[in-house]
């Protein structure tokens, strides 16, 4: 009966779906991957990415802001235009990490692994090459995230159970003038503007009894909350050894450290292995994920940034209106005189949703045909859908431009088919070399499509939905994608002393024109064992070259084509871009050399590896001289390199009874640099922020003026601005790189990068009978951030609140202060430009996690359970950084070009945990 | 059974595999949001869309022809204390090739889209025989039309620039030093082979000459009456699009410049005469800036449409002092320049509608004003039209031209009807000199002050009016802008000609 459910619920499912297993069969564990088992970490992430931080090579940043994407850097940064975020498969099923339509607020990505319970997780490699997942080709050049759910094991059915409770702290405690403070700041800043006093005497702010006016909130403390963790996981796993299964359901809820914000996740997951016949062997997956959040903009449009606004809006406003009698009423203040929202509005009121359904189904089949030879085929399916709203109402939220109140809907969805196919022979050459060879073939088709609507001005804040207003905005876009992959693999072993693998993957892309579709990505690796042979062997080194591409070009620019513009009202059409049909997936080829040593068996392994990364063929937009009138023209022009030295180790310590102590560490080194970008210099900006591409620099580099102190007096100015017209006192002083006497435009230069030099983890697992602790650190050295929230803090061209510091400004030439410029409203003279004054080191360590568990087992067979676990973990625990921002791991895009700009999102802070495992 | 099933399995995936495979298609995606080039150019509909899509670049620059024409001139100065760089540049005449509001790659775009829509248009008629011809010569003549206004413009801006007269999207042809003709793909060429094939005119006049030859050879193409295809043209398009009137008075503008007047005056009397033109009525005046147009009075313009394509200007931004509308109030009228050009006996109807002044701040009023009392624009709708060219531009440029053709009862006449239609008075005879030419020169470039106030026009009469007396007027005007030392360092510099054209980078 039971196999008859279990032959049936296959076979639906394949209907549906499948996965490429052998991938993994195939490739023994090789000292080129790193992967763990994932049984012991627990951090209160809720995406699998938390995961990585115990992991060598993969650099990861979460981000406070719940719900947002981590980014994540595997071997530097290869592309100015594409992606640079791995590839993850998750079952074999294919995965963009980072969403290739355009963010629906300014810098919220939401994570796309989110549908992914970790708990349902049991390995993640990371591999930083081709060379082990040959199929990758065209998608592998940011390294590949290959993410294996648990299946079902032979024996009884084991049920695990584990519930997690945890709390996140935030201290906001962003430096500001508090009521006082702020009312005799403006003071002064409307008599430097030219106020008289007596018309200062009688400015209502002023008043000593307004009771608009005289008011102490504080804005931060009424946004923030205290973020409650809970995760609850339930886990069945058994089978009779022709069948086996897992079922897993998982809830996940998360609170954000910032009011109303949150993420709920219900996701179940059902994984089956049958053996048709002894050698034919079916699996099946099959999962489900909703997962829900809210979210607040914390990203460079800083009007409606909750954060920004609650530290820049002045203490002695109300929260609510106040009646002339100076009653306060249960409205809630509106924008107030200084022209800052109401931060009580922009959490309450101003609602960010999402909404993501995604289902994944995988059926495979394995067969060893006879004479070694073997045929596995695998059919896989993905499809999600992601729901994306934003209610803007009126009441207390300033105004965008026209738009008094705005209602968006962005729903968009991904649908993903793919076939594998492969026959696979092994066997013997002669006494002491073996083979093995493979003939593989898949098949994809890929699609997405996404509609957006905008409606603006509504009658009343009522409307929550589309339904009035005028529609100020509508898209409607797909995308479609095919992609074919022949591949031939072939291995040689000699002796168990020399390993030589070699592969190489035909690839065509509908992405590209007929010119430039196919293209070859091979690879080969030679493995010698130095010192005794495998898998006992002491000392081997691996040499490996391969070849992968970046083919994520969505532009179709293989083709000419004509794009909609408007004119009077008018559906007008011109020539957008002119086809370039020779263009091609940009290519990295990947050299890497790798020493493992085990001097002492298992107990202790060390590796050191260098790789040169080299990416040529970047797609650039093509450098025409602009008479000829023509904007999009695309060229394969441009070359970059990373290159760094990957050192590991791990250590059982000490391995007894009852003790046990293990330790592993990592350090990752990254050297980026653009060597040739023959169409010139790339700039990108978000806010005022610009990241650049130059040849000799690393990519993504902060571009911005140099400040090299404040003009004291006029006598002092010797610079003109760009009109030739003189800077006043008070102005920063700007390094006028060509020497002209005039700050322009070309006097810009790098100001930094946001790249690390080195980065890595040490970790420490240590028990002693029942009692056990876990430790985490990480480490990143040399990234530079760009503060943006604190030169936001600095800027005084508005009446916003500001950082204490800014009484040390200018303010007449016997009054120079001690480094800030002048206080000018609307910034005639561009203090706020990015400069050098706010790129700061990004150097961090932290204790990411800490763990004390104890282990109940049972005695004796009849009790109830087997085994449970208590645990209580803190994350976040400590941070030393010189970096005065929030929190030094900053999540901005995963963008190469606009890493490492802190807009002030919320920072991931402590998380103390209480969680408990039972095993029955 | 349990391996038939599955044996089917693979051969399903086997089999749909290579029919995947072997379907060409499997590899032809085409765009979803654009239309690719087999597609495109096949009927009449194209051909409109395409030629709608010509304006839009310079639809997008209005505000650059602003600083161009009128804050470079006499009549417009900074209105913010402290003036943006960039802005304060033209307003004290000292622009920087870096200037971003000195680029004409916009301009380009539009000659790049003129010229591909010419190479195109006849292709259509092959594939879309409703076509008539007459309509097929009426978009070529629109496209060749406003490729010489771009030219014009840029002649009359810019100290060099190429001539480009082909499509260049996809390839070039050129003569290389052999003397052979070689046609190589645009994608393949750097930047510095592109630089080294742009054509630079040996002289301004041959510009004068192509501009002049271009617009006397749409004259005969472009229909009268709006029509194309015999369709209708709609009230945007009849004045957002380039006319037969509109033709007409271009060229008799460039005919002046070339010293023609006898051509120019004739070619005035196709808009007067057409009776889809006339000077209008004072009270229809301000329509032409409230409304999208105004019949009778608009001829060419660059117009907007916010209520169902949020197209929108820069002006407001440049114009307002009002911050919350998105005002910068980069630029106000010069007050002491336009004391003394504005009429302020009787009512004229531009003295009152072309600016205003509210305490201190006065504010050129055409743009953001909707009537000439108090209502502005809701803020961040800047949708006031940019007018080209206006009926008015027939009648004054018919003074002009009669002027110099010594029929001066004719210049005064036709000054007096544009004074009339304005609400003021007539000038008599006796009250001006009228047969003398420097007078009447300086009262019809002030009727143009008045009538194309912060229009773009002003820096470019000054030019005119410079060339016709051969004195250096501009100089004289501009330099009155400004007092004490600049005033001089200002009147020094614009003595010499060269230092009337902006640097290109």
């Amino acid at each position: 009966m039971n196999k008859t459910i279990y032959i049936l619920s296959s076979f639906f499912a394949g209907l549906l779906i499948t996965d490429p297993l052998f991938a993994q069969q195939s490739d023994a564990p090789s000292s080129l991957q790193d992967s763990i088992n994932l049984v012991d970490l627990n951090p209160s992430s809720i995406s699998v990415t938390g995961k990585l931080y115990a992991l060598p090579k993969v650099s990861v940043m979460e981000s406070g802001n719940v719900g947002a994407s981590s980014v994540l850097m595997l071997r530097g940064v290869n592309s100015i235009n594409l992606s640079t975020s791995p590839l993850v498969y998750v079952d074999g099923i294919p995965l963009r990490y980072t969403a290739s339509r355009p963010t629906f607020l300014s810098t919220y990505e939401p994570d796309r692994l989110g549908f992914l319970n970790p708990y349902d997780v049991t390995d993640i490699s990371v591999n930083a090459s081709g060379l082990l997942i040959p199929k990758v080709g065209g998608r592998g050049a940011n390294g590949v995230l290959d993410i294996k759910t648990e299946r079902g094991e032979f024996g009884g059915t084991k049920v695990d159970f584990s519930a997690n409770y945890g709390l996140n702290n935030v201290d906001y405690n962003v430096p500001r003038f508090d009521a006082q403070s702020m009312k005799s700041y403006l003071w002064a800043r409307f008599s430097e503007e030219g106020m008289p006093a007596q018309q200062l005497d009688q400015h209502p702010i002023f008043s000593a009894t307004d009771p608009v006016y005289n008011n102490n909130t504080d804005w931060l403390d009424l946004i923030r909350q205290r973020g409650v963790f809970q995760d609850y996981h339930l886990k069945l796993k058994g089978g009779d050894g022709d069948a086996n299964y897992m079922f897993a359901v998982g809830y996940t809820n998360k609170d954000g450290t910032v009011k109303n914000t949150d993420f709920e996740r219900i996701g179940i997951r059902f994984n089956l292995d049958y053996n048709l016949s002894p050698s034919i062997k079916i699996f099946n997956n099959l999962s489900y994920t909703n997962t829900s959040g809210h979210y607040k903009d914390f990203g460079s449009d800083y009007a409606v940034h909750p954060l920004y606004v609650a530290s820049a809006k002045s203490p002695f406003m109300a929260t609510h209106f106040i009646n002339p009698n100076g009653e306060q009423s249960r409205i809630m203040a509106g924008v107030d005189t200084l022209g800052f929202s109401n931060p009580l509005a922009l959490v309450n009121n101003l609602e960010n949703k999402n909404q993501f359904n995604r289902i994944d189904g995988v059926m495979g089949v394995n067969w060893a045909l006879a004479e070694s030879w073997s045929l596995s085929s695998d059919l896989s399916v993905s499809y999600f859908n992601l729901s994306e709203k934003q209610y803007r109402p009126a009441l207390g939220i300033v105004n965008d431009l026209y738009r008094i109140r705005q209602n968006s809907q962005r729903s968009s969805s991904e649908f993903y088919l793919n076939w594998n196919g492969r026959l696979a022979k092994s066997g013997k050459i002669s006494e002491s070399t073996n083979y093995e060879g493979a003939l593989q073939a898949s098949v994809e088709t890929y699609e997405e499509k996404a509609i957006y609507g905008r409606k603006i001005n509504a009658g009343t804040d009522d409307f929550e939905t589309l339904e009035q207003g005028i529609v100020d905005s509508a898209s409607n876009t797909e995308f479609r994608s095919n992609l074919m992959t022949l591949m031939a693999q072939g291995a040689i072993t000699w002796n168990d002393r020399v390993d030589i693998d070699g592969f190489i993957n035909v690839q065509g892309s509908s992405n590209f024109g007929s010119n430039a579709r196919w293209n070859l990505y091979p690879g080969a690796r030679a493995t010698v064992y130095v010192w005794g042979e495998k898998p006992q062997n002491i000392l081997n080194l691996l040499l490996g070259y391969d070849r992968t591409g970046n083919h994520e070009v969505r532009g179709f620019y293989h083709y000419n084509q004509y794009y909609p513009v408007n004119y009077f009202g008018f559906g007008a059409v011109y020539l957008g871009n002119v086809a370039n049909p020779d263009l091609r997936p940009e290519i990295t080829d990947t050299y890497e050399i790798k020493a493992t040593a085990r001097p002492f068996g298992n107990r202790l392994q060390f590796n050191l590896g260098y790789y040169y990364k080299r990416t040529h063929d970047l797609i650039t937009h093509k450098a025409v001289v602009k008479e000829l009138g023509i904007d999009g023209l695309f060229e394969n022009a441009g070359t970059v390199e990373n290159k760094g030295l990957e050192l590991g180790l791990s250590a059982q310590l000490i391995s007894s009874k009852d003790f046990n102590w293990n330790m592993s560490a990592s350090v990752s080194t990254l050297k980026n640099k653009v060597l040739s970008l023959p169409n010139g210099d790339v700039e990108q900006s978000i806010g005022m922020q610009t990241g650049i591409a130059k040849e000799g620099y690393a990519l993504g580099s902060f571009y911005g003026y140099k400040v090299l102190g404040v003009f004291q007096s006029e006598a002092d100015v010797n610079l003109n601005k760009s009109d030739g017209t003189p800077y006043r006192a008070g102005d920063y002083q700007i390094e006028d790189l060509n020497g002209d006497g005039r700050i322009s435009t070309l006097d810009r230069q790098v100001l930094g990068a946001p790249l690390p030099e080195f980065f890595g983890h040490v970790s420490t697992n240590f028990s002693y009978k029942k009692w056990g602790l876990i430790a985490l650190i990480n480490f990143s050295q040399g990234a530079d951030i760009y503060n943006s929230f604190k030169q936001q803090m600095h800027l005084m061209r508005d009446y916003a609140n500001q950082d204490p510091a800014v009484l040390t400004r200018w303010a007449s030439e016997s009054e120079p202060g001690s480094g800030l410029s002048r206080a000018a409203t609307n910034d005639p003279s561009g203090n706020g430009v990015a400069s050098s004054l706010w790129v700061e080191d990004g150097s961090y360590v932290k204790l990411k996690n800490l763990t004390l568990h104890y282990e109940i087992t049972s005695g004796k067979s009849q009790h109830f359970f087997k085994r449970i676990r208590i645990y209580f973990s803190a994350d976040n625990l400590f941070t030393w950084t010189n970096y005065t921002g929030f929190d030094p791991e900053v999540n901005s895009l995963n963008s190469p070009m606009l890493r490492n700009i802190d807009f002030g999102a919320p920072p991931l802070g402590k998380t103390y945990k209480l969680g408990f495992r039972a095993s029955f | 059974m349990k391996k038939k099933l599955l044996s089917s399995h693979i051969l399903v995936c086997l089999l749909g595999s290579s029919v995947l495979s072997s379907c060409s298609g499997f590899f032809e995606v085409e765009p979803y949001n654009a239309v690719v080039e087999d597609d495109f150019y096949k009927t009449q509909q194209d051909l409109n869309a395409a030629a709608l899509g010509m304006y839009e670049p310079l639809s997008k620059d209005v505000h650059k022809f602003l600083l161009w024409g009128d804050a470079r001139a006499d009549m417009v100065t900074t209105g913010q204390a402290e003036p943006t760089p960039y802005i304060n540049e033209f307003v004290i005449n000292n622009v920087s090739a870096q200037n971003p509001y000195a680029d004409y790659a916009n301009i380009y775009a539009t000659i790049a889209r003129c010229n591909r829509q010419m190479e195109r248009v006849f292709d259509v008629t092959k594939q879309d025989d409703k076509l008539l011809p007459k309509s097929v010569n009426a978009y070529y003549a629109e496209a060749l039309l406003l490729r010489a206004i771009c030219y014009y413009t840029l002649l009359r801006t810019f100290d060099t620039f190429p001539i480009i007269r082909s499509d260049y999207a996809e390839d070039i042809s050129y003569v290389d030093e052999q003397g052979n003709t070689v046609n190589r793909k645009t994608s393949e060429l750097t930047v510095n082979e592109l630089k080294g094939l742009l054509q630079f005119p040996e002289d301004k006049q041959e510009v004068w000459q192509m501009v002049y030859n271009d617009v006397l050879s749409v004259l005969g193409m472009l229909p009268l009456n709006f029509q194309w295809n015999n369709f209708s043209l709609p009230a945007e398009e009849r004045y957002g699009r380039l006319s037969q009137p509109t033709a007409a008075t271009f060229a008799a503008e460039v005919a002046i410049w070339l010293g023609e007047f006898q051509t120019a005056s004739a070619f005035c009397n196709s808009p007067i005469i057409n009776n889809q033109h006339s000077l209008g009525t004072a009270g229809a005046w301000p329509n032409q800036f409230t409304g999208s147009y105004a019949a009778q009075h608009s001829m060419f313009l660059l117009g907007y449409r916010f209520d169902n394509s949020f197209e929108t200007n820069r002006l407001q931004e440049f114009t307002s002092n009002v911050a919350t509308d998105g005002g910068k109030y980069y630029l106000k009228p010069a007050s002491h320049v336009i004391n003394t050009l504005f009429s302020y006996e009787n009512t004229d109807i531009r003295t009152t509608f072309s600016f205003k002044v509210f305490g201190q701040d006065t504010v050129i009023w055409k743009y953001i004003g909707l009537d000439n009392v108090w209502s502005m624009r809701p803020a961040h709708k800047s949708t006031a039209s940019w007018q080209i060219y206006r009926s008015a531009d027939a009648w004054l440029l018919k003074a002009l031209a009669d002027l110099h053709l010594n029929d001066y009862a004719s210049a005064f006449n036709f000054i007096n009807m544009v004074r009339e239609a304005r609400g003021l008075i007539k000038y008599l005879p006796e009250e001006i000199n009228y047969t003398d030419r420097e007078v009447m020169l300086d009262v019809i470039f002030t009727e143009r002050a008045r009538e194309f106030a912060f229009e773009g026009k002003r820096w470019y009469d000054l030019m005119l009016w410079s060339k016709l007396t051969g004195r250096n007027i501009l100089a004289e005007k501009v330099s009155s802008k400004y007092s004490g030392q600049v005033k001089n360092e200002v009147y020094q510099k614009l003595l010499e000609e060269q230092s009337w054209y902006l640097p290109v980078q």
